[in-house]
Parts: C-alpha cells; sequence; structure tokens
C-alpha cells in the first residue's frame, strides 16, 4: 500500500515541509456552451486533461469534448501546488468537482427562476433540470450559461456569469493498495530472470478513467521491474558515475518486458467526497518486491537465503554460487560494490 | 551530446571516397550509416575532422551469388543482409546474426561494412565472419586486395584498413546446409553483447569464435582442438579462456563473461551440431 | 498481451475515454520547451566539475571567452550578485522524535546555483558558457580551464557515517542532516519477548529517473518593465515562480512561468534547479531571451536522483506467523547538498513500514547523509517504495521462518476491511481498504494455488 494525495496542509506543517497540500480549481460555463477547467495541478503526462474533463462533463451534463481543461501556466492558474506524489485527482480533481458543484448549484437557482418554479420543484436528471412531473420543461448548463452572461434576467442577489472556484484541502491522506503477483523463471546456467507471469490488483478507490488507471500502473509497474531486476546507478570510491548513459544505465525496453494482467478492486475513500485515491506510484511500489520475492523464492531452492535488487543475472550467478560453496574471486566489477551486469530476457522479446 | 565541429563530403563513387581520404588525410573519417559512429562522436570519443560520406553509393549494396561463396556489398543495411533470400539459404549464420545486432532503427540504417570497419570487438558480425573463416575486399589507393578474415581484426577500433582504405566486400562461404548456431547474451534487446559465440560445422569440425572476449573477436582454437580429438561440447567448452582477455567493467565483470563463454560455447556448439 | 479487468462504466466517469492530449502528442503537434525559439535567443551550456570533491584553486574562461560565437562565460563569485538566497530546500527535516519538538537545528548548507569555491560532486555547475548556438556554446565550455585541488571522497552512506568520516559541510560537525525517529507501543519489549525475530538488510541503489523528455528552459525577460516569461519543463511552475521571487529578487507579479508539454518527471523535475535559476539571472543581466536544454548523459549527473537508502528491517511475530512488531533503521544518501524535498522522502515512507498490517508496536528511525554525489529527492513512489519493499520482502522472510505461504501470512496479519479512517500502528489513519479482496483477485487471476503446487512437484525449477 501506500499514502498519497499530497496532503493534509496541517499535517505537513508539522512535518516541517514549508508548503502546503490544498488545491484549487475555477469552472467556467462560456457563453456559446462550452466550459474552462482551470486546474492548479500541472500535468507531464498523466493524462488529466481527459480526466478531469470526464468528471465535469458528469457534474455539469456536458460531454468531455466540451470541456477545455487549462492548467501549467501561472498567468492562467493563477493559484496551484502542481503535480507530485498523486495528488492531481485526489487535491486537484476534487477541488475541480467542488467548483463544478458550485457551478451546478448557482445554475439550479438560475433554472428555477426562468422555469418559474420553486427549486425544490427541479430535478437533475440526464444532466440538466427538469421540473418534477414536466420533463419537457428544462433548462441545461450550457443555456443557463448564456443566460448568466447576457444577464437579461437574474434572479435576485444573484451575480451574472456561470463560474465558481473552490479550494480543497485535504483532511487526510489516501491509501490505495493492492496485491501484485510476480512469477519467474530463472536460467540456472546464466542467473538470467525471465518473468513468466505478472498480475496486478490495484484499488485506488472510484475510478475515473480504467484506461488512465491501466496506463498508470503499466508505466509503475515497468519502472518497478527496472528496479528489481535492471536498474542501478553505479559510483566508484571516487565518486565518478560509472554508468553515464542508457548503455550502462539500463533501462529495459518494451522488448524486455512482461504483458501483465490487471485487476481492480474498490474502495472508495473515505478523505474526499469523490472516494478517489490516487494510481501513479502504485506500479513502482509494488514491483520491485513482487519481483524479489519471486527471484528470491525460486533461488530458496538452491539454497540462497538471500538476494537483494537489481536482481541481475551476474548477482543471481554469484549468490548461487557462493550458497554452493563455488564463490568466485570477490572480485566485482571496476569501481562498483555490486554486481553490475544484468539479465537477459532469456527468449526474444520476453512474455507475450 | 553535441559532437564537436566537423566538415562534410560526399563522395560519388568508391573510387572517389578513396580519394578524399588521400586528400583530407588521417584525420578523415568514412560515415555509411553511421550507427556505431555517430554514437561515438556524439560523446567526443571520435572527433574526425571531415566525414566522407559513403551513404549513397548504391552500388555497393548488393548479395550476390559468387560462385563459392555470397558476397556481400560492404554497404548492404543489417536489415538487407538479415532478410536476403540467398544469404539465408546459402550462409544462414550471416542472415540470423545480422538481425541480432542493435534493433530495427539501427539495422535499417547500419551497414554489415560499417560494422566491419568500425571493428570494436562487441560486435557480433566479426566474430561469425572469423568463424566462417570469411574474406575482406578491400580499395585503396593501390588498387584492390583481399584480407582473410584472421589477419582483419587487429585491436579495439584498429583493423586492417589503412586511413586511405574502402572496405568495399564481404565473402562468405557457402554453409551447404552445415550447422551452425550464434549465442548472445544481452540483458536487453539492444544491447551490445555481453559475451557472444559463433559455432559453424565446416571441413569437417567446429569452428568457433567469440566476441567480448579481448580486443578483437577471438578464434577459439583450444575449444576447436579438444573437440577435433572427440571431447563433448561441455568438456570442449572449458577451454575457451585460453588466449582471451575479457574485460572487467560497469556492464559485467570478467569473472563473469568467463564463465559465460563456457556455458555459451557448450551451447553453441550443441546448437551447431543439432541444427 | 495485457488483460484489462473493466468496472462497469457510469456515465463519464468510470468509462475508457481516449486521452483528449494524444491527438496532438503522437502527430508532433505538441510544443515542448526545446520546440520554444525567440529571436535573439542565447544559448547556455555549462561546465562541470568532472570530480566529485574539490576546492576550485583557479579558473580560467579566457579561451571560452574567445571562441566563436560566445558572448559571455561566467563563474560562480562573478554571478554571486544574482541570487538573493541560497537554493532552497523547502523540507529541512530536523532531528527529533515525531510528533515531539525538534531536538537539533535544521542542517541545510549553501548551495549556490554555480559553484563559487568548491565542487561537492561530479557534475556540479562551474560555468557557464552563454553563445549564439547551443554548438558554439558546449564548444566553449570545453574551453574553460579548472584547477581542482582534490579533497577526500565522501563515496557511500558507510564512509559518511564511518568515524573519522570527512565531513562534507564543515559548517557541521559530521555528514549528518538529522536523526528522524517515530515510535508507538514498546517495540523493545515487544522485541525482546518476541518468540519469532526475523531481520534483513536491505540496499536501495540510486535510481536515475530517465523522463523521456530531458529537462530545459527558456527565459524571455521585458526589461524595461523587469518582466520575465518562463517556460521550463517542469513539474511545479508554481513553486518556480514563488522561488525566483525568492532568489533572484524579481517580484512575483513580474514572472510568469508556463510549463508548456513536459514529457515526464516521475518527480525529477520536481526541483528548483541551479540551471533554471541561471537561465532566468542571465536573461535579466543581459537583457535577452536565454534558453538551455539538457542532454541525456548530463541529466544522469545534474538532475536529481532517487532512493539511496539502507534499511535494517526487523518484525517481531508469534510461532503462527501473527505481526506484533515492526522496527526499521533507515540511513539515507541526501547527496551532496539538501535538496527541494530531499530531506522528507524518507519521512514520507516513515509511517507504514508496517504496511497493510496489523500490529502493537512499531518504531521508525531514519538518520540521512550528506555524501559526494549528485542530490537525491522525490522518484516515483518516493520513500513509500522503500517502505512497502522493506515490508513485502519481510513478509516473505516471515513466512519462510514460521513454514507457512507466504499469501496466508499476509491474509493472516491484514487489517480487517473498512470504510471509515482507521488509525493504524504508524499512527497515520488510513482512509479505507479492503486488503483481502486485491489478494484473493491476484491469486485467482494468477493460479496462485496451481503454481504453487507445481512449484512443490517439480524441482522447484527455480520458479518464484
Amino acid at each position: 500500500m501506500e499514502v498519497c494525495g499530497w496532503a493534509p496542509s496541517q499535517v505537513l506543517g508539522t512535518l516541517q515541509y514549508a508548503g502546503g497540500g490544498w488545491e484549487r480549481a475555477s469552472v467556467r460555463c462560456n457563453p456559446t456552451g462550452k466550459v474552462t477547467v482551470v486546474a492548479g495541478t500541472s500535468p507531464h503526462g498523466q493524462g488529466h486533461s481527459t480526466t478531469f474533463s470526464q468528471i465535469v462533463a458528469d457534474d455539469l451534463g456536458v460531454t468531455p469534448d466540451d470541456v477545455e481543461v487549462l492548467a501549467g501556466d501561472t498567468s492562467i492558474a493563477t493559484w496551484g501546488l502542481d503535480s507530485y506524489g498523486s495528488r492531481s485527482l485526489s487535491a486537484g480533481g476534487v477541488a475541480i468537482h467542488k467548483a463544478a458543484e458550485r457551478v451546478r448549484e448557482k445554475a439550479r437557482i438560475l433554472a428555477a427562476h426562468e422555469l418559474e418554479v420553486a427549486e425544490e420543484d427541479l430535478e437533475w436528471t440526464d444532466g440538466k433540470f427538469q421540473v418534477k412531473g414536466a420533463p419537457d420543461r428544462a433548462k441545461t448548463v450550457p443555456e443557463l450559461a448564456f443566460s448568466a452572461w447576457a444577464a437579461h434576467n437574474m434572479p435576485e442577489g444573484v451575480d451574472p456569469v456561470l463560474e465558481a472556484s473552490a479550494v480543497f484541502d485535504p483532511p487526510n491522506w489516501t491509501y490505495p493498495s493492492g496485491t501484485h503477483i510476480c512469477v519467474v523463471e530463472i536460467d540456472p546456467d546464466t542467473g538470467s530472470t525471465r518473468i513468466d507471469r505478472y498480475v496486478a490488483v490495484d484499488d485506488c478507490g472510484t475510478i475515473i478513467n480504467p484506461m488512465v488507471v491501466d496506463g498508470q500502473v503499466m508505466g509503475g509497474v515497468a519502472q518497478g521491474i527496472a528496479e528489481a531486476l535492471y536498474e542501478e546507478a553505479i559510483y566508484d570510491e571516487n565518486g565518478t558515475l560509472l554508468t553515464g548513459n542508457m548503455s550502462t544505465y539500463r533501462v529495459p525496453s518494451a522488448a524486455e518486458l512482461p504483458g501483465y494482467t490487471l485487476g481492480k478492486t474498490v474502495t472508495p475513500s473515505s478523505t474526499n467526497p469523490m472516494g478517489v485515491k490516487g494510481i501513479g506510484e502504485t506500479g513502482t511500489i509494488a514491483a520491485p518486491p513482487a519481483v524479489m520475492n519471486a527471484v528470491a523464492d525460486a533461488l530458496r531452492f538452491v539454497g540462497v537465503e538471500f538476494i537483494d535488487k537489481p536482481a541481475s543475472a551476474e548477482k543471481i550467478w554469484r549468490v548461487v554460487q557462493q550458497a554452493q560453496g563455488q564463490a568466485p574471486p570477490d572480485r566485482a566489477p571496476e569501481g562498483g560494490g555490486t554486481g553490475a551486469a544484468s539479465m537477459t530476457p532469456g527468449v526474444e522479446g520476453g512474455a507475450a | 551530446m553535441i559532437p564537436a565541429a566537423f566538415d562534410y563530403e560526399v563522395a560519388e563513387s568508391a573510387d572517389h571516397a578513396v580519394s578524399l581520404l588521400g586528400e583530407h588525410g588521417e584525420d578523415a573519417k568514412l560515415l555509411a550509416g553511421g550507427h556505431s559512429l555517430l554514437p561515438l562522436m556524439r560523446v567526443r570519443l571520435a572527433a574526425p575532422s571531415v566525414l566522407v560520406d559513403i551513404g549513397r553509393l548504391g552500388d555497393l549494396s548488393y548479395v550476390r551469388d559468387g560462385g563459392d561463396h555470397v558476397a556481400v556489398g560492404a554497404l548492404t543495411t543489417m536489415e538487407e543482409a538479415h532478410f536476403s533470400d540467398l544469404l539465408e539459404r546459402e550462409c544462414p549464420i550471416l542472415a540470423h546474426t545480422a538481425g541480432e545486432v542493435g534493433d530495427p532503427q539501427v539495422r535499417h540504417r547500419g551497414t554489415v561494412g560499417g560494422t566491419v570497419a568500425h571493428a570494436d570487438p562487441a560486435s557480433d558480425i566479426p566474430t561469425v565472419l572469423l568463424a566462417l573463416d570469411a574474406t575482406l575486399v578491400v580499395r585503396g589507393p593501390d588498387g584492390e586486395r583481399t584480407v582473410p578474415a584472421s589477419d582483419f581484426w587487429l585491436g579495439i577500433f584498429e583493423s586492417a584498413l589503412g586511413p586511405q582504405d574502402l572496405l568495399t566486400e564481404i565473402r562468405v562461404p557457402k554453409l551447404g546446409g552445415a550447422g551452425w548456431n550464434y549465442q548472445k547474451f544481452h540483458p536487453r534487446a539492444q544491447d551490445w553483447a555481453i559475451v557472444g559465440v559463433a559455432a559453424v560445422a565446416r571441413n569437417g569440425g567446429v569452428s568457433v569464435a567469440l566476441t567480448n572476449m579481448g580486443e578483437k573477436p577471438l578464434r577459439a582454437g583450444a575449444v576447436e582442438q579438444a573437440l577435433a580429438s572427440g571431447s563433448d561440447p561441455a568438456a570442449a567448452a572449458e577451454q575457451v579462456l585460453e588466449g582471451t582477455s575479457a574485460p572487467n567493467d560497469a556492464l559485467a565483470s570478467s569473472e563473469y563473461r568467463e564463465h559465460l563463454a563456457k556455458v555459451l560455447t557448450r551451447r553453441a556448439i550443441e546448437g551447431a551440431r543439432s541444427s | 498481451m495485457t488483460q484489462v479487468a473493466e468496472p462497469e462504466a457510469t456515465r463519464w466517469v468510470g468509462g475508457g475515454l481516449k486521452r483528449k492530449e494524444d491527438p496532438k502528442l503522437i502527430t508532433g503537434q505538441g510544443r515542448y520547451v526545446d520546440d520554444i525559439t525567440l529571436p535573439g535567443m542565447l544559448y547556455l551550456a555549462f561546465a562541470r566539475s568532472p570530480v566529485a570533491h574539490a576546492n576550485i584553486a583557479s579558473i580560467d574562461t579566457s579561451a571560452a571567452k574567445g571562441l566563436p560565437g560566445v558572448v559571455a562565460v561566467y563563474t560562480g563569485p562573478e554571478l554571486a550578485d544574482e541570487w538573493a538566497a541560497a537554493m532552497p530546500c523547502a523540507w529541512p527535516v530536523t532531528s527529533r522524535t515525531y510528533p515531539g519538538e525538534p531536538t537539533a537545528d535544521a542542517r541545510v548548507p549553501d548551495h549556490w546555483p554555480v559553484a563559487k569555491d568548491r565542487v561537492r560532486y561530479m557534475g556540479e555547475i562551474v560555468a557557464v558558457v552563454v553563445a549564439d548556438s547551443r554548438e558554439h556554446a558546449v564548444d566553449a565550455t570545453e574551453a574553460v580551464d579548472v584547477d581542482y585541488d582534490e579533497l577526500p571522497v565522501v563515496d557511500s552512506i558507510e564512509e559518511a557515517v564511518a568515524d573519522g568520516a570527512h565531513v562534507i559541510h564543515e559548517q557541521f560537525d559530521s555528514n549528518e542532516l538529522y536523526t528522524w525517529n517515530l515510535r508507538n507501543g514498546d517495540a523493545d519489549r515487544v522485541f525482546a519477548e518476541a518468540p519469532v525475530v526475523v531481520s534483513e538488510r536491505y540496499f536501495h541503489p540510486r535510481l536515475i529517473a530517465n523522463a523521456i523528455e530531458p529537462r530545459g528552459i527558456v527565459a524571455q525577460p521585458v526589461p524595461a518593465q523587469g518582466e520575465f516569461t518562463v517556460w521550463s519543463a517542469t513539474q511545479i511552475p508554481h513553486f518556480l515562480r514563488v522561488f525566483l521571487t525568492l532568489l533572484l529578487g524579481i517580484p512575483e507579479t513580474k514572472i510568469r512561468v508556463i510549463a508548456p508539454e513536459v514529457g515526464g518527471g516521475f518527480g525529477s523535475k520536481l526541483e528548483i534547479y541551479a540551471e533554471e535559476l541561471i537561465t532566468v539571472a542571465l536573461a535579466r543581466k543581459l537583457g535577452a531571451p536565454t534558453k538551455w536544454t539538457e542532454t541525456r548523459s548530463e541529466g544522469y549527473l545534474a538532475t536529481v536522483q532517487g532512493r539511496g537508502v539502507i534499511q535494517d528491517m526487523e518484525v517481531a511475530a508469534t510461532e503462527e506467523g501473527r505481526l506484533l512488531g515492526v522496527r526499521v533503521k533507515l540511513q539515507a544518501d541526501m547527496g551532496a547538498y539538501a535538496s527541494l524535498c530531499g530531506p522528507g522522502i524518507p519521512i514520507l515512507g516513515a509511517f507504514h513500514y508496517h504496511g497493510v498490517y496489523d500490529c502493537e508496536a512499531y518504531s521508525f528511525t531514519c538518520t540521512s547523509v550528506f555524501t559526494n554525489r549528485t542530490p537525491t529527492d522525490a522518484y516515483r513512489g518516493a520513500g513509500r517504495p522503500e517502505a512497502t519493499y522493506a515490508t513485502e520482502r519481510i513478509m516473505d522472510a516471515l513466512a519462510r521462518r514460521v513454514g507457512k505461504d507466504p499469501a496466508e501470512v499476509r491474509a493472516m496479519n491484514f487489517i480487517p476491511p473498512f470504510d471509515q479512517p482507521r488509525m493504524t500502528a504508524g499512527t497515520l489513519e488510513y482512509d479505507s481498504g479492503n486488503y483481502g479482496a486485491a489478494l484473493a483477485k491476484a491469486k485467482e487471476l494468477v493460479g496462485y494455488d496451481a503454481l504453487r503446487r507445481e512449484q512443490q512437484a517439480g524441482d522447484g525449477g527455480r520458479d518464484g
């Protein structure tokens, strides 16, 4: 499991972190019906524009294509605490949702006024405000956005334009969890490890977009497998980085990685009204021990008591030699403290 | 990284390339596919003052039946060599190994001649050519000559090519169905071999050659002799270290390479005998 | 092929919509920092220390200045006036037993964008070249002539904490930034009395994030107004704005920071970098747009690295495998300086070394140290992968010790399902959890029972 969704500001203060953990968003309904969301988070590959559009689309009865998400510019997103620590959805997305709800609340007042009914006589159904018992009498948020912009007929005490902002300071972190199981096969002659099967079942609470969730898990698991079997920054005793580029620092490619079987359970978070938790970091959190436990489990059969990561082919070869009493001379690769060679997938392209 | 500044000339023919090399002297380098040279230039381990681009010499790209051999033009890409029906039929170990070099992007640019001339002891194709007793055809200021594979690679990035020489053709024997195998141990699909072993059953015995076990590709003479005198593959493989000096670096220790050499030699011999 | 189990979709939320961002990204219409070109733009390159620890005995930039296209070359002392403050550490953790009061001050050494008189890691910037092209700038960095007086190198955690270790930051009495403790329950008694104690040591080497896009920055000044527009490949444009104000003395209202398309970060772009500060400072100084783009191998030295932790992990348990206590000691490698969040990264994992399992006693201690290496900071998971790694590996070790299946031992120790905040052994209130459900589903998807049977039946075959 992990703790993420950075974070309750007050708790951050007690931990001596200099900043806060709130997030702010605004939702603006433009007069021609499209919606602009301004997010304080700062995407760099996570697909925020898509997931945030989905949230607002449900909240306001529009489609995701009607929604434009702006972020990453301090002149546009004037307030924000950016993206890291799996916070963009559970802090940022919740702020967006709150802002959208405020927009809908104002829209409800407008709708009641225009339809000349009491607010209690309206219901929000199929993405619009309908008069109970008379569904043909309805108003959509885009229609109300135009009215609020023209402002010809505003109710008493209600200002023109249809927009709202919200700040959300999470009362708690969120705690995604899951179970990953890895099956490996090790070539006894070379120490090479092949991943036969990799199953990842993750629980990130309420799911906004399962494809985005899958993408995050797959990317994280790739980096986690890399950490378990391939990657290691090696320094020598002079402080020289020996693994100074991608030839020596072994970032694995798709050819080395297995296909994954992905599953989900959903246990909504109690931290926020949407029940969402984070997912961006779960792969790198779960995969290294899953893979290493598999390697250790396999090597038990040849008397190896312990092995640490990265479990490169050379390292596996050495620990097996030692366990079987045939320790080679203890001369490690030049300058490095740990076996630096990594493993081969053994079969072309790894498992399908 | 960014290469140091260099001048650039385009060769219009093989003879033009040779004369450009003569004109610009020792600091000129030939550019074929560039996939060995350019990475070195980008980290400034190589800084030629002039690049002579031979990449447009289309008539140096071919795979032809030469009677008792297959002739591969130096500018044939790895990809072309890998998918050549003629090579697949007559010298499959070369076709196969060309497909083991780097990844598809590299193979579409890198040339067989380029990797031969570059003389990196971690390259796969020179090892295979050594096991095949191939012949290299070189054009220089004094005309054309042939060099046997056994005399071609001299050291790290050092070959029998002089500063004005252009490699034009690689001649490999037809195997006539003889068994072969190339074992390449590499952590990632696009990695150079940590260790590689080529085995070809020919002339009544097995030729065995090694990738990355010294400053140049090596014939495992002791292994070949052991096999010739009746040793089984495992026992013969135990002799593989003779004459080798496996590197010790951030990629693998020399002990591990030496262990791998034995394992891969046994597998290559078994593979060649059963194919 | 990847098999995906999909839940039911509600209207849009819950549905698998293709990403709206992708069409422009995969057709090359996205605009990243390196795509930005401005009229009159000048290019920066950095001369970096090839040694890990040395005094700069002398530095001669005259040859570099004379090379084609070079506009200026600056050393650390020559840029000293640009900075209103040293580089920031936003998480200056101190020694304490949380939540108690600090028992020592924060140890944040001065860290300047360009080294003034000493370098403390290989790759630290010693000079800046400004030129009319990137190639000219890079060429000139090779002509910067530096005389290094090398100092003893503290090359590992073990060296940093050893008796008589060379102290990297002389203002402090050791290489230690802090020792931070968390205690819940009486771990010492629990461990002393427990029938089963399992201990293992884990090492987390440093990792390099390798985001697909290297770092870069463009700064465009409007000199007459003292205004700046800054494009940076950053995860934190808002923080960058705040720190540009604090460090360069430019009013916050005069700075606009834009993170354009950013090609991944994973924590490595969650930083206020010397290169960013220098690029903006030189835009101000020269009154011209400035640009810097990192190369991949440059980034290996210049961009913060992840992990770098040694853990001594222990669990106390009954003979049946029921957890009684968790006790862990960490040593964390901060690198040569305190980075933006580096000191806090181990703290992010501090509270949950017991994972999803219940126990009565919990003890966490972390000592963070300086070494002569690139500073560390967050990398995907930041403290929590380290914690989960230790927890999950020791649970397998515990299972081996008590002779039970690892999945069974875990199920035995799960916190039972809950949907409201629940206090846990590490003093966090977890929000909700149903750990058994994910385990059961994963076991089913992988065919766990059959696999274990197969493993027992064969010679083990090194299948794990």
